[in-house]
């Protein structure tokens, strides 16, 4: 009997796109203004100069934003009014709950629309008292269930029948607490971002920065793929987009792609033809938690990086990729994720010289894909 | 054949054609002469079977009469039966089970919990319940003891806006609990798929609503077995 496996193999999904970023229904703004979590982002610059430099200082990357992680935040904390008032209505709010895994734990998000997400287990569910959703991914049998609460409305206020029985079922009933990563962008630049941690410093709360690392790889006579934004599939003069994904994913691990390894044990993996060669290359990766402000910062510098016309930092084009959190309720807007065999969502940015790019999205298994 | 007669000749064979009639002596056939009774006796002798062919049919000497008890048959009448006895749901239609609107008040249920408090004071003494031994023969009371007039809270629930429904039972079917909250609500709670908490001398019970679907008369002499799971 030839019966189908339930969850048989990986159904992983890559979606390309090619545009450009002067194209006014270009994606890119849309892309990197919905992706709200965003953990690690590493650019690939191969220079033709031996005496190339970096034309920005990633350090700045800290004046884009500031993180917090609070240790232990009661879940109705997030629902109180003031703190509603302050921060949640008034600038952008980014909330995610820490070292918490998306498919046997209970998850908490906010999203700069002013919704906050409990991605709960169904113990949980059952106890909380909150309608909400069977998550997407389940089987007959949920074990996830998804809990969305709009904070934004004037109805959600005390007295009001619907805020009262949130506010109970998150403070009298179980008592949920989540370290949570906070990132909050002021509506007025005359008021510091910073406020958000004050708010919850005077609650009685453990709060702390939360620091970002770089790592900077300067690699020399690196082989790379030729490529020719108008191109996509492979051809004698240009390599297609498969083979340049694969490429970058393979110097983003770090893995020697040079002729003498190619019958190598751990990998076989060379670079595809045709290549050019090039002197210096920056393969730099910094890991946080980023939001849409910094992502769109970074894929800027890149921009700029790839459009210079200085000919010691020429490079034919640049790339950066931006994963998200494996862990994190949401991939891109409000699509839900999850982790189940690799919990990927990434988006790469391949920028070229001409203002073309080309826009690798990549999700897992539990992910919703447009 | 009317009247009480002999046959004539003429009205016996006056079917038959007149050459027949006039040549018969000719022919050599006989004339018979026939009576009524005659025809009748053999007609029957030859069809009714053999008791019914007793003589002196009319002679009361032979027939039983039973004169001392008088024995009426009684006529079964289906749907006068099924009159005597109303069908739950014919019931649940004449809203019986209804509470009305005037009792639906929660201080006007508050004597009928005390009334339950101090019932279950004889069931469970308060004191008997300080060992965890104790507690557990107080458990098999509990499931037995009647819950009208019991505060119960639903603790866990498939549907979660019956979470946190407290109040005081005023009904119990098979498959639900009706209760009276502190704001003069009357809330129906399925049994299936809930937990219901019961606090009782300092101690909280935790009652598994899709094992307890028993009708509230015949839980006190039922066994119940031990589940293997507990999950909703």
């Amino acid at each position: 009997m030839a019966a189908p496996f339930a969850n048989g193999a990986p159904n992983s999904k890559l979606v390309f796109e090619k545009s450009s970023f002067d194209d006014p229904k270009s994606s890119h703004e849309r892309v990197l203004n919905t992706k709200y979590f965003t953990h690690n982002a590493s650019i690939i610059l191969p220079y033709s100069s031996s005496a190339a430099q970096l034309q920005f200082e990633i350090s700045e990357i800290q004046d884009q934003q500031v993180t917090y992680l609070i240790r232990d935040v009661p879940v109705h904390q997030l629902v109180d009014k003031e703190f509603i008032e302050a921060f949640v209505k008034k600038g952008q709010l980014y909330i995610l709950s820490q070292r918490r895994h998306i498919d046997t734990h209970n998850c908490a998000a906010v999203f700069p629309t002013g919704h906050l997400l409990l991605h709960i287990t169904k113990d949980t569910y059952e106890q909380l008292g909150l309608e909400g959703k069977p998550s997407v991914f389940s089987s007959l049998k949920p074990t996830k269930y998804v809990v969305d609460i709009d904070l934004k409305p004037d109805s959600f206020t005390p007295g009001r029948k619907g805020y009262d029985r949130v506010l109970w079922c998150l403070k009298d009933r179980l008592g949920l607490t989540f370290d949570l990563l906070i990132s909050w962008n002021p509506h007025d630049e005359k008021i510091c971002a910073s406020s958000v941690s004050k708010f919850f410093k005077s609650k009685g709360l453990v709060v702390s920065p939360v620091p970002w690392c770089v790592q900077t790889q300067w690699q020399n006579k690196v082989r790379t793929p030729v490529l020719d934004s108008t191109v996509v599939t492979a051809t004698e003069d240009a390599c297609g987009r498969a083979e340049a994904w694969e490429w970058l994913g393979a110097m983003a691990c770090g893995i020697d792609l040079s002729e003498s390894c190619a019958d190598n044990y751990i990998s076989t993996l060379s670079c595809p033809t045709p290549s050019g060669s090039c002197p210096r290359c920056c393969v730099l990766s910094v890991s946080g938690f980023f939001t849409p402000v910094t992502t769109k910062w970074l894929l800027e510098k890149v921009r700029n990086e790839v459009e210079s016309k200085q000919e010691k930092n020429k490079v034919p084009w640049g790339s950066v990729t931006f994963h998200g959190f494996q862990d994190s309720p949401v991939s891109v807007g409000s699509r839900e994720h999850g982790f189940f065999q690799e919990g990927d969502n990434l988006h790469s940015f391949l920028t070229f010289c001409n203002k073309d790019y080309w826009l690798y999205s990549a999700y897992g298994h539990h992910d919703l894909c447009q | 054949m009317a009247d009480d007669k002999s046959c004539t000749e003429e009205t016996l064979y006056s079917g038959l054609s007149p050459s027949i009639v006039s040549h018969g002596s000719k022919l050599g056939l006989q004339a018979r002469s026939m009576r009524q009774t005659d025809v009748v006796k053999s007609y029957l002798k030859r069809h009714l079977p053999a008791n019914r062919l007793m003589a002196n049919e009319d002679n009361i000497s032979r027939r039983q009469v039973h004169l001392s008890r008088t024995v009426k048959k009684k006529k079964f009448d289906l749907t006068s039966q099924k009159k005597k006895k109303l069908t739950n749901r014919e019931r649940k239609g004449m809203k019986v089970f209804k509470i009305p609107k005037e009792n639906q008040s929660y201080s006007q249920q508050l004597p009928l919990h005390q009334a339950w408090k101090q019932y279950m004071e004889e069931v469970i003494p308060s004191s008997s319940v300080s060992s965890p031994g104790a507690v557990q023969a107080a458990c098999q009371k509990v499931v037995k003891a009647e819950l009208q007039g019991g505060m119960l809270t639903v603790q866990r629930s498939k549907c979660p806006s019956y979470v946190g429904v407290c109040g005081i039972v005023m009904q119990e079917t098979r498959h639900t609990f009706t209760f009276i909250t502190s704001s003069d609500k009357v809330k129906c709670v399925p049994k299936e798929n809930s937990i219901f908490a019961l606090e009782l001398h300092g101690h909280i019970f935790t009652i598994h609503g899709s094992h307890f679907k028993v009708k509230a008369g015949e839980r006190s002499s039922k066994k119940f077995k031990s589940k293997p799971t507990t999950d909703l």
